[in-house]
């Protein structure tokens, strides 16, 4: 093989045509939605620009659904279960499958790790384009007090400069991000902001390397060398300790960060006469044990319920559905298995169907 | 011959692409989230 100019000039070519082929490609298909209607790329988010695509790909002429929540809306749980085709058992699924018509179409923004103030920074964007319902799913983990301040009671850092300045400074780390790390933060919106191929190529990483990565690569070699028998125990036992936190002795704070946030969600969606449904996402207490510290949680469901009552004049209906299905309905603490989710996606279309947009 | 190297440069862009697009799809995790494992 020769190296010479000739060589050179039509290596480069073909390769700067085929990128800017492949960014025209996506410009053109992106905004009319058309990934999103093909591919699920739901339970993960990756950057802004994706959440704008979203939001701006789907017109219905009757207005949107819009689902919002954590993980429970998502295949995380079931997929780290092992489950088949589990993107088609999720609970955004199964509730978009029975609310659609020609006319109407649900999307779930719900994603893995979501928090009350990711939430109100997806909300900032959802106004742009109101949707005909809203209906937001809490989760026991997002009042706990691992979340309640500080930079984890965030999960996507994309989300921080929608946020007003007064919470944004309640998730400043106690001590300020690297010039390395602020300067790759920066890199890598600039990169999701103008490069549609870089964008959706993160986006694109949801359809394989979820959960994660780990799991990903964990299944393929499950594929060649079969299951360790001992994996789902110590899967259960790790889960346990890690989840026992969410539950422990502890009261939620009405002013605190999630309440905070909350509120501040529940106002702009009543101000924009959204027509909005609020469920206590159900929980598994045969899972949880003796880590449930039953008082804190009776309580807390008790002041929620309460904090809840004062938008309910307001047309903003709650519903506390944490002790609705037996045990048998959950994969863990709060994620629900395909019959659970069958009954759970069932509830929750009776209770939107009666709620007008 | 010199339009043959051109053609060879152009096949030889188009796997540079490929491997380009693979380096975007399959490196790295899914790296938004602070806690890709918040509840597994």
């Amino acid at each position: 093989m020769t190296f010479n100019k000739n060589f050179f000039l039509g290596a480069f070519l073909s390769f700067v045509l085929l990128v800017l082929g492949a960014e025209v490609l996506l410009r053109a298909t992106v905004p009319a939605g058309f990934w999103y209607r093909h591919f699920d790329f739901s339970g993960d988010m990756t950057s802004l620009a994706e959440l704008r695509d979203r939001i701006q790909s789907i017109h219905p002429p009757e207005g949107l659904d819009l689902l919002l929540g954590d993980s429970v809306l998502g295949a995380s749980a079931l997929m780290e279960h092992r489950v088949p085709e589990a993107r088609n058992k999720t609970l955004s699924r199964l509730l978009a499958d029975l609310l659609k018509s020609p006319n109407h179409v649900s999307m779930s923004l719900g994603s893995d790790g979501f928090l009350l103030p990711d939430i109100e920074g997806v909300t900032a964007e959802i106004l742009k384009h109101p949707p005909a319902r809203i209906l937001l799913l809490l989760n026991f983990r997002m009042f706990a007090k691992n979340f309640d301040e500080g930079p984890n009671a965030l999960s996507r850092n994309f989300l921080l400069g929608n946020l007003p300045l007064e919470i944004q400074k309640k998730l400043a780390p106690a001590t300020p991000p690297t010039e390395e790390s602020q300067l790759s933060d920066r890199l890598y919106a600039a990169m999701c902001d103008h490069w549609f191929l870089f964008r959706e190529a993160q986006m694109a990483k949801t359809l394989w390397y979820y959960p994660s990565q780990k799991d990903f690569f964990q299944r393929r070699l499950e594929q060649i060398m079969g299951q360790n028998e001992d994996q789902e125990e110590m899967a259960e036992a790790a889960l346990k300790l890690k989840t026992a936190d969410y539950y422990q002795a502890y009261l939620w704070d009405k002013d605190g960060l999630p309440f905070q946030c909350l509120k501040q969600c529940l106002q702009q969606w009543n101000q924009m006469h959204i027509p909005v449904v609020v469920v206590l996402t159900p929980q598994n207490k045969k899972f949880l044990g003796k880590a449930l510290d039953k008082p804190s949680f009776e309580k807390n469901k008790r002041a929620l319920a309460s904090f809840m009552k004062l938008y309910a004049v307001r047309g903003i209906r709650y519903q506390d559905w944490s002790n609705r299905y037996p045990s048998s309905f959950f994969l863990d603490h709060c994620h629900l298995n395909f019959e659970g989710n069958q009954h759970y996606a069932g509830d929750l279309a009776e209770v939107l169907k009666g709620v007008a947009p | 011959m010199k339009n043959h190297d051109f053609w060879k440069g152009i096949g030889w862009g188009a796997v540079l692409f490929v491997l380009f697009l693979a380096i975007l799809l399959f490196s790295g995790d899914l790296s938004a989230s602070k806690f890709i494992y918040v509840d597994f």
